[in-house]
């Protein structure tokens, strides 16, 4: 893997869309951000609660929906240091969860994309096509 | 924020997003990202209204 790819993935697990603007693709890179991000906050706004390693209890499922919702990055510690969150009793908790989980595996989903762009499988042409489009 | 606390709002605007999302992974043209947004879209929020009312006639006991 070249430094190019590993950069470009390790921005992306930080700030979702960063590995697309150091690749070129600025417009792409906003977009998804503003997907990822916005996700994320309205699945914290409606009460979702915030998948932990330290809360899954041993459990598989809990622990892979807390490295699902970990791909987030930045956003997701953020959010886990503000303390604890989720209403169990509201209507909305586990569309909140789902949120939060949907907006980790979408930015995890980045990261690959990444590194397919920067070791060349998708080319410069499409790139330019593709910021046009969006 | 009690606009977000109705079902059929958070189902749409997770439709909208994550139809985006692949959309502009998954495809290069706008003319394909246009095609690919309507089918997930379309897939995500109509197929669940439509499933919705699908399972009616078969209540939980």
């Amino acid at each position: 893997m070249n430094a190019r790819a590993l950069t470009s993935m390790l921005l992306a697990l930080a700030v979702p869309g960063a590995g697309h603007f150091y690749l070129g693709r600025r417009g792409r890179a906003i977009a998804f951000f503003c997907i990822v991000v916005l996700l994320f906050l309205i699945g914290l706004a409606v009460d979702g609660s915030l998948y932990t390693l330290a809360e899954s209890n041993g459990q598989l499922l809990k622990r892979l929906a807390a490295l699902g919702s970990m791909g987030s990055g930045l956003v997701y510690v953020i959010a886990n240091a503000m303390g604890p969150h989720g209403v169990v009793t509201s209507t909305t908790f586990e569309y909140g969860a789902t949120f939060m989980l949907t907006a980790g595996l979408m930015n995890l989903l980045l990261v690959l994309d990444c590194y397919d762009i920067a070791v060349g499988r998708k080319t410069a042409s499409d790139a330019r096509r593709s910021d046009a489009a969006a | 924020m009690s606009v977000l606390r109705n079902h059929v709002v958070l189902m749409f605007l997770y439709s909208v997003a994550t139809a985006l999302f692949f959309a502009l992974l998954w495809r290069e043209t706008r003319r394909d990202q246009i095609r690919l947004f309507v089918i997930v879209f379309v897939a995500l929020f109509i197929g669940g209204v439509a499933l919705g009312w699908a399972m009616f006639p078969f209540p939980i006991k």
